[in-house]
């Protein structure tokens, strides 16, 4: 948790600056891009992993503003579902992460239709849990928590204004239930976006 | 009409003079805490204290029982109490210097005060508490002292501390009393401290102080012309001018005070003997009363803080503590007429046989009429001597005696108390009854031992009582006494209790109470566990082995203990019962899968679970523990 606050007086940095730049650019002449993507969530921990299995499903949606040649902020939203069973006893447990995230990253032009980025911001995320234990019945609890989300991707433009994004976030998520969940992995899968 | 009402209204008066009763007090003024102590004399007990602006010394109580007078000795006045109400009344009234010693008339007219520093005496009327016209009188005495006055009350005769002289006055008419000439002691020396007159008022008895010992001077011939007895030595020498001396009312003994700071002792003398007869009192004895019918004598003890009860064979029966109330000095009776509060209405009481503490319950109502108590004594018996609780009328009427000794019927007796410690007659109470219905023991007991390993199990079961209250829980004691407490276990099924880890050469013998809501407990009734476990019920299952396995959710653990077993070997089981302790937790059929899972909480090791087999009948075979692997 430590970490996490020396985290957080650098994520507060850069929400405060992103949410400057987005501010920026909505009175300014920037270049907006929105994308929706879908991808599967690859957990990092082994525990996460032996009960909602190595891959759950992952979507997200972005809108960025490029307010300056090499600086775009952005502002997601991503959804990841797990359903698995309990170790010993497989019982039914499903688990929800909603994630919000907002960031800076830095998008490089290889090419007129070829772009690469990389971006970083913090997350604020809520983590629900719900367990049917055949001993104690149907149970489940929510925890919100504050991480970190490190981004990079390749966007490949084929026509004007549309383009696929490939990506590969990681982020850090923790949260305290009656023992502690790591619900940090690794994000990866592909998506369209335009710019307007 | 009119003759009607007065008729009643004496016919009341009547009944109200009925119902009174004569009460002794004694007063004595505490120059140490500035205070007058009221005693109650039939009770010798302390029932007020009456604050006074100076310090009192001396005290007289009018013969009518209305006022006492008492002497501020360092500020020259006498203070005035009104016996009614115990409370002083009037401001001082200015005498001479240092008053300390007075005398009030036989007909409660007058107080004569004897002023040591200025050579005079004082008389203030009663009816007004004022001196009267030309009060203080010079007299011819050094030292003005002690005060007797005749029964007949023509005389007041005053003791001179610094001479050996007692000086007669005329009181036959106190407005103008006429000084006589001083009356010599024919002692060398002589120094008068205490005197008294006898009742034909004819012969004085004072005190010669100064004497080594001290003597009691007989003068005779009061009403005609004085003459001297012998002189009588007394055990001691006082050396003090404030050696006191009271008669009795047959006016056959004087009992003196030894007025030293070192003196344990007052004398009685008889005195046709005469015969002196020292009594061991209080430290420094000052002085002293005898009750108007003579069976008690009251000594102050000034350093004791004390008052010494005298009977007439010259023994103390008592010894009052006036602490924290300082130097007691004067004392005098009086019989008040005092109507006493009534007996309680009504008195009951049962008994609560708690564990190794029989208890009666008394309560008790206030009387209907009359004084209102200010509390109540309660006796074990009917002469009221063996007082075990006061309680006060304040509190709730309520008293428990604890500790008592069973088949024993006790009786208490008791007596409303009001504020000066008059008590009413008894009200008693037998108690014949419990406070509840009597909780019964269990109405049946069996037990067996059932070996296991090297050590043996005791199994004691039992069933409820049969009638009678609901037992809330059982205790079992391993010895008759119930005192080694082994097991409490609670009123619901299965009523069993199971002794592990015990020496097989031994023969154990348990004691089981049945146990009320109100902690009442009944007999017990016991077992000696002589037989082997051999139950009417199927053979136990074997091989009930637990295994405790987690199972594990991302946000949580929980430990779960799986107990599987070998199925009895009895054909006609129907079931297994698992129990936790002995808490019927769960019945599984004997066709389903010989498992059963739940969950542990609470760092639960899974070491109190067991399992029976249950057959057609609904018997059970023995417990057999679950071995967590």
């Amino acid at each position: 948790m430590h970490i996490i606050f020396k985290e957080e007086n650098v994520m507060k940095k850069i929400v405060c600056l992103s949410l400057l730049c987005i501010t920026s650019a909505l009175h300014a002449n920037v270049e907006w891009e929105a994308k929706i993507r879908g991808g599967a969530f690859i957990p990092r921990s082994s525990l996460f992993r032996d009960i909602y299995g190595t891959v759950a499903g992952n979507f997200d949606g972005e809108i960025a503003g490029q307010f300056h040649k090499y600086l775009q902020a952005w502002l997601n939203i991503n959804f990841a579902l797990a359903h698995g069973y309990s170790l010993g006893f497989c019982n039914t447990t499903k688990l929800w992460i909603v994630n919000s995230s907002l960031g800076l990253k830095t998008p490089f032009d290889i090419k007129d239709w070829l772009r690469v980025y990389l971006g970083l911001g913090p997350t604020f995320g809520a983590i629900r849990i719900k367990d049917e234990s055949q001993f104690t019945g149907c149970t489940s609890s929510t925890k919100s928590s504050i991480g970190f989300v490190a981004k990079s991707g390749i966007d490949f433009f084929f026509c004007t204004r549309w383009f696929v994004d490939i990506f590969a976030d990681y982020v850090y998520q923790k949260a305290d239930f009656l023992k502690d969940v790591n619900a940090s992995g690794l994000r990866i899968g592909a998506g369209i976006g335009i710019t307007f | 009409m009119k003759k009607i009402i007065i008729a009643l209204m004496i016919t009341s008066l009547i009944i109200t003079e009925i119902n009174a009763s004569i009460v002794p007090f004694a007063y004595v003024a505490c120059t140490g805490s500035n205070t007058v102590v009221v005693i109650n004399l039939n009770t010798n007990t302390v029932v007020k204290t009456i604050p006074t602006p100076f310090a009192p010394y001396g005290i007289a109580i009018t013969p009518n029982n209305t006022f006492a007078y008492i002497t501020y000795p360092n500020d020259g006045a006498v203070g005035v109490i009104d016996l009614t109400t115990n409370t002083i009344v009037g401001s001082p009234i200015g005498v001479g210097d240092t008053p300390v010693n007075l005398a009030v008339t036989p007909n409660s007219g007058y107080v004569i005060v004897a002023n040591r520093n200025d050579s005079t005496f004082s008389i203030i009327s009663t009816a007004t508490q004022m001196n009267i016209p030309g009060s203080p009188f010079a007299t011819l005495l050094d030292t003005p002292n002690f005060v007797a006055i005749a029964p007949n009350g023509e005389t007041a005769y005053i003791t001179n501390a610094d001479s050996d002289s007692v000086l007669p006055i005329d009181i036959i008419n106190p407005l103008m009393p006429i000084i006589y000439s001083v009356i010599t002691i024919p002692v060398v020396g002589a120094r008068m401290a205490g005197i008294a007159i006898t009742s034909n008022s004819d012969t004085a008895y004072v005190v010669d102080y100064l004497s080594n010992p001290s003597t009691v001077v007989p003068i005779n011939n009061l009403l005609t012309s004085p003459t001297f007895g012998s002189t009588i030595n007394l055990s001691a020498g006082a050396n003090s001018p404030n050696s006191a001396l009271a008669l009795s009312p047959d006016d056959l003994t004087a009992y003196v005070t030894i007025n030293a700071p070192s003196s344990t002792t007052t004398d009685s003398v008889l005195i046709s003997g005469p015969t002196v007869t020292p009594i061991t009192v209080g430290t420094y004895p000052a002085y002293v009363a005898v009750l108007p019918d003579g069976q008690f004598v009251y000594v102050t003890n000034r350093s004791s803080d004390t008052v010494s009860v005298i009977n007439p064979y010259n023994t103390v029966t008592t010894t009052i503590n006036l602490s924290p109330y300082a130097m007691p000095q004067g004392i005098a009776i009086a019989q008040l007429n005092i109507t006493p509060p009534n007996p309680p209405a009504s008195a009951q009481g049962c008994a609560m046989p708690l564990l190794n503490d029989l208890t009666n319950i008394i309560t008790w109502t206030p009387p209907a009429s009359g004084p209102a108590p200010t509390a109540y004594n309660i006796y074990r018996d009917a002469l009221l001597t063996d007082l075990i609780a006061t309680i006060s009328a304040t509190d709730p009427l309520v008293y428990e005696d604890h500790h008592l000794y069973p088949n024993i019927t006790y009786t208490y007796y008791i007596v409303s108390v009001d504020g000066l410690g008059v008590m009413s007659t008894a009200t008693s109470v037998t108690v014949t009854q419990l406070c509840y219905p009597a909780i019964q023991p269990p109405s049946s007991i069996h037990g067996c031992a059932m070996q296991v390993g090297n050590t043996v199990t005791n199994i004691i079961t039992w069933t409820a009582p049969a009638s009678g209250p609901t037992p809330a829980e059982y205790q079992i004691f391993r010895d008759p006494y119930l005192y080694d407490l082994v097991a409490t276990v609670p009123a619901t099924p299965p009523l069993q209790y199971e002794d592990p880890n015990l020496s097989p050469s031994q023969t154990y013998t348990y004691y089981i109470i049945s146990v009320d809501q109100y902690g009442d407990v009944s007999e017990p009734i016991s077992i000696t566990v002589t037989a082997s476990c051999s139950t009417p019920g199927p053979s136990a299952p074997t091989n009930v082995i637990g295994v405790i396995r987690n199972n594990v959710f991302l946000d949580k653990t929980e430990r779960i203990l799986t107990i599987t077993w070998t199925a009895s070997s009895s054909t006609d089981v129907i079931s297994y019962n698992i129990y936790n302790g002995t808490t019927l937790i769960a019945n599984i059929l004997a066709t389903a899968p010989l498992t059963f899972c739940t969950l542990l909480v609470n760092g639960d090791n899974g070491q109190n679970f067991s399992i029976t087999a249950v057959d057609s009948n609904g018997n059970e075979s023995v417990h057999v523990p679950v071995t967590v692997m």
